[in-house]
């Protein structure tokens, strides 16, 4: 079906023209960016309606890309752009979008480069829905390298990363497997043309050119999971950063790559590579088992988010490799709760932060004087260990069934790593929870009440999505 | 009907969360609570369902088909309305001598487990089932007030969900069904049998606080005791009954069921006759009791999974047996030391006469049901708790609230009789029992058992929390250590990250050469071009 009143174009272009009305907003020392942030907010909750809008007029059942859009771009070499959208591909733009909105929240305060941080959002949030919407292999791979500008800036300029080669090692890895998807890129468009993303998994390549292909293609994708030896760096970022929209902005990284696999993976695998399936299945579990423990022994909260982080990362990409396209769409029921709860955790850990370093005293039984925070922290953590108020219980389970199906020892080590990692987000909560007389917050220092209400609807969001996955879709 | 109940129960919690506490309104809400529950029940009685379940379509992924479902056969509707003295006696309990406990949310809770328990019972597949399981979980979590105790509660409880969840993912990754009709497709066809029977049976011996796993109900003798006991009767080692109900055919599927059971019921009876013994807290005394009776409800079960129901049953007389225990009146808040207090029985007759018909009562239902070496030892139990209560110390008559007791429970205890004892049975050998346990309780010599009440060791001693720190976590703690010095720090970034770096920094000095003046830079070129040639001839001479 094609799309009336470019629909796509619109939801992608949207935030890129909220980027220049933020550019053109009255900042200065009486604002102090409230104005950049109010755009910031409206543009992002406007993408979002058009978002609702979309899933109204998409079939949610058919796995074919809909409301495609043609556009000319060059005649010689032939390339077109095309986008198109699936549930599945439009659930993820959603889930970024209301991360992003979570994460806004956090930094509502701040007034450090307010208008900087404001434009590179909306700038990060255009590039990525463009990834989303890509439907052939062009424009996927423009919006694959546009997005890491904007991360790059945030996480340079906001992130607090003190070592500074940290930071190029980000961009150089990043910038590598960008330059190994183009050179894949390339030499599918000299076999095949311009192709479509839905026929890459069906292309019949032979001999060194699909070795080289696909290895590239997947050394590309992985360097933006955390998974060993890739993870160190990663980690090493993550951990620093303390500002909670460029956390979340920097943990969004690994969901493109599984995108990327989902969307570039064959339709079927031939018996040679099963060998090279096994390893990548061995090697994910024991980055997974090692994150895990070592978030279980880290004090810090920071590191804890990023190993449950990690671990439901890889679950997600073992799962993907399973390569049953019924659990695609259990992968993206489950990202959608996953994305909401992780950043709606670093928002309350870094507001708990943030009010540890302002009256210089431990945060141990904070939770015992500040009852909305207490609320809104203890439901993210028992969601996010798995218990059923979202989309990640049922999901979870169906991936998990599937892995231990393909084999059980494997299946046995991730449940594992997935236990360990809801125990250090347990062993967070209670610390906080455990009352200190020494503990100088007090319940003056409780959130405020709009950051509370939109924890409410986050709630409500998660519980809705347990009962059912799409709920606000109302088809007409 | 069934569905009105549960909706009812709901409505009732829902409503009285929100309206702000105030005296007048707690009678009126008790009566309004006892009201409907009655009418349901004189409803029910008067239709006469054999069968009724309601069922709403929930999840219909294209591989995974899930209902909410409420009500089944006449045994789960019948149990479901057995429940109902249970939740009349923790209502009664919680607004009339804990009025300060914020008694409406304890209250609240009972009304919501005992939903939960409808739903759970009810579950005919596998998600039903595990989300029954985590509210019980969850709903016990938010009746606990104290952090630590919370903690304990906590990490206990997403440990045997997590192994519940385990073992049916994969029962779901062998059948591709969730449903339990197909667990005999399982049985027959599915692998791993073994594995899952040791996971099942994990999960339902911590949630039913069994040996090794007992640590985190018998801490609860810290909580008030109306809290104690919701949770101890009514939330996790409840769920452990009927998610054992649920699955027993899974679980009796592996050949070491019946010996790994057996060992654990045996040792988990023992456990709890001596901690009753030694144990100088009345209240943890209480809590032993309870375990030993779901150990014995467990081996009622792996007999016969039906038997569930008989647990059940019982269920009811077992929570007046602890009411009667713990004269709430008297001690309230407080966790009376056995040995240093002591009652007199001449002026709590009334409660001890009451302990004394609940456990006959119960000798009288369980005697075709439950093995005699267990009955024995229940006899036991309640005899050395009565005995150390109720002593020949001279106490002053105290608190007017008491003079409600000997209403209430005979009351309850009438109405539990007559409505669930049915086919009236009288062996001979249980008159001997029941007269064994009078005589204990009167002539039970406490002074050896006092001994034990001034040994700190015994009395405060956590011995599982120490094997569990020193061979569980601790080891976890040290591999994550060596894990973090050894993969992150050394082999990447000392290792490969530190070799390339140190590979790219040479090679880009070996290029700054070539561009500088001098002999060296054609030198460097010549080497250069001499390196190229070679591999291409290499190349060559392998192809």
């Amino acid at each position: 079906m094609n799309s009336p009143f470019a629909l796509l174009s619109l939801i992608v272009i949207l935030p890129f023209l909220g980027m220049l009305f933020v550019f053109t907003a009255k900042d200065d020392d009486l604002s102090k960016g409230r104005n950049s942030f109010n755009v910031c907010v409206f543009t992002i909750l406007a993408n979002i309606t058009l978002i609702w809008r979309v899933f109204m007029v998409i079939n949610e059942r058919s796995h074919k890309l809909q409301l495609k859009e043609h556009f000319d771009w060059l005649t010689i070499p032939d390339i077109n752009i095309v986008f198109g959208v699936d549930t599945f591909s439009l659930l993820l733009i959603l889930t970024i979008h209301l991360g992003v909105l979570i994460g806004l929240m956090g930094v509502w305060r701040n007034t450090f480069k307010q208008k900087s941080l404001m434009v590179f959002t909306l700038l990060f949030l255009s590039m990525s829905t463009g990834f989303f919407v890509s439907a052939d292999i062009f424009s996927f791979y423009i919006f694959f390298e546009a997005m890491l500008l904007p991360v790059f800036l945030i996480i340079g300029m906001f992130g607090e990363v003190k070592k500074q080669d940290l930071i190029y090692r980000y961009f150089l890895y990043n910038f590598i497997g960008a330059l190994l998807l183009f050179s894949a890129i390339m030499l599918i468009y000299h076999k095949y043309g311009n192709t479509l993303l839905a026929d890459v998994g069906r292309l019949t390549l032979k001999g060194n050119l699909r070795n080289y292909i696909w290895v590239a293609i997947f050394l590309s994708f992985i360097s933006r999971i955390p998974i060993w030896p890739f993870h160190y760096w990663i980690s090493s970022i993550n951990v620093s950063i303390r500002n909670p929209l460029a956390f979340i902005i920097t943990a969004l990284m690994p969901l493109t790559a599984i995108y990327g696999f989902i969307r570039f993976l064959p339709t079927s695998f031939s018996s040679d590579i099963d060998i090279y399936l096994i390893w990548m299945n061995i090697i994910g579990v024991i980055t997974m088992l090692f994150i895990a423990l070592i978030g279980f022994i880290n004090r810090d909260a920071q590191y804890k988010i990023f190993s449950y982080l990690t671990v439901y990362y890889i679950t997600y990409l073992l799962g993907v490799f399973s390569n049953q396209s019924i659990i695609r769409y259990n992968i993206g029921y489950s990202l959608f709760g996953f994305i909401v709860i992780i950043s709606a955790l670093e928002v309350l850990s870094s507001y708990i932060y943030h009010k540890e370093i302002e009256h210089g005293s431990s945060s141990q039984g904070f939770l015992c004087r500040a009852r909305r925070l207490s609320l809104s922290y203890s439901f993210m953590v028992i969601a996010a260990i798995g218990l059923p108020f979202s989309a990640v219980f049922v999901n979870n389970y169906l991936i998990l069934s599937n892995l231990l199906g393909t084999n059980i020892y494997i299946g046995m080590l991730l449940i594992f790593s997935v236990f360990i990692s809801g125990i250090g987000l347990l062993q967070e909560l209670f610390r906080l929870k455990q009352d200190d007389p020494v503990c100088r917050l007090s319940k003056t220092d409780d959130i405020s009440l709009p950051m509370f209400i939109l924890m409410i609807f986050v709630i409500f969001m998660l519980i809705m999505s347990f009962i059912r996955p799409l709920w606000f879709v109302i088809n007409e | 009907m069934v569905l009105q109940f549960f909706l009812s129960l709901l409505t009732v919690a829902g409503i009285f969360m929100v309206v702000p506490y105030k005296r007048r309104i707690v009678w009126l809400w008790l009566l309004f609570t006892i009201t409907v529950c009655l009418s349901v029940w004189y409803l029910y009685d008067m239709a006469n369902v054999a069968r009724q379940i309601i069922e709403y379509k929930w999840i219909s992924y294209p591989h995974l088909r899930a209902d909410f479902i409420i009500g089944g056969d006449s045994p789960i509707l019948s149990s479901i309305f057995n429940m109902i003295p249970i939740l009349f006696l923790f209502l009664w309990m919680n607004l009339t001598f804990f009025p300060k406990d914020t008694s409406l949310s304890a209250s609240n809770i009972t009304l919501l487990l005992l939903a939960t328990f409808i739903y759970t019972l009810s579950s005919q597949d596998n998600i039903q089932l595990m989300v029954g399981s985590c509210c019980f979980s969850i709903l016990g979590f938010y009746l606990i007030n104290d952090s630590n105790l919370k903690k304990h509660f906590i990490l206990y409880s997403y440990t045997a969900e997590i192994s519940i969840f385990t073992a049916l993912a994969v029962i779901y990754s062998q059948v591709g069904n969730i449903n339990f009709n197909d667990l005999g497709k399982y049985i027959r066809i599915g692998k791993h049998h073994d594995l899952v029977s040791l996971l099942l049976m994990v999960g339902i011996f911590i949630k039913c606080g069994t040996f090794l796993f007992q640590n985190y109900i018998i801490e609860l003798n810290k909580l008030n005791f109306n809290r104690m006991l919701i949770i101890s009767l009514l939330s996790s080692p409840l769920s452990g009954l009927i998610i054992f109900y649920k699955l027993h055919s899974v679980i009796s599927a592996s050949s070491y069921f019946t010996s790994t059971l057996n060992t654990v019921v045996v040792l988990t009876s023992v456990w709890s006759l001596l901690g009753i013994i030694w144990r100088d807290s009345l209240k943890a005394k209480i809590l032993y009791l309870n375990m030993m009776f779901f150990a014995i409800s467990l081996f009622l079960i792996s007999k016969q999974a039906e038997n569930i129901f008989i647990a059940i049953k019982l269920l009811p007389l077992l929570t007046i047996i602890d009411i009667s225990l713990y004269p709430v009146s008297l001690y309230g808040f407080t966790d009376p030391i056995v040995s240093k207090n002591s009652l007199n029985w001449y002026h709590h007759k009334s409660e001890l006469l009451i302990s004394f018909v609940a456990y006959g009562m119960l000798l009288i239902s369980s005697q075709s049901s439950i093995p005699f070496y267990f009955t024995i030892m229940l006899a036991i139990a309640n005899a050395i708790i009565i005995s150390g209560l109720y002593g020949l110390k001279e106490r002053p008559y105290v608190s007017w609230l008491s003079k409600f007791m000997p209403y209430i429970l005979p009351l309850a205890l009438g109405g539990v009789w007559f409505v669930l004892i049915d086919n009236f049975k009288f062996e001979e050998c249980t008159i001997y029992v029941f007269i064994g346990f009078v005589l204990c309780s009167l002539f039970t010599p406490q002074r050896f058992i006092n001994l034990l009440a001034d040994k700190t060791d015994i009395q405060d001693g956590d011995f599982f929390s120490t094997f569990y720190h020193s061979f569980i976590i601790s080891p976890l703690r040290l591999l994550g250590r060596i894990l973090w010095l050894l993969v992150d720090f050394i082999v990447i970034e000392r290792s490969l990250i530190g070799n390339f770096s140190d590979t790219t920094l040479s090679g880009i000095g070996y290029l700054q050469k070539i561009q500088s003046k001098g002999l060296i830079s054609w030198l460097c070129f010549f080497g250069l071009g001499l390196l190229i040639l070679i591999i291409n001839i290499g190349i060559f001479v392998y192809e």
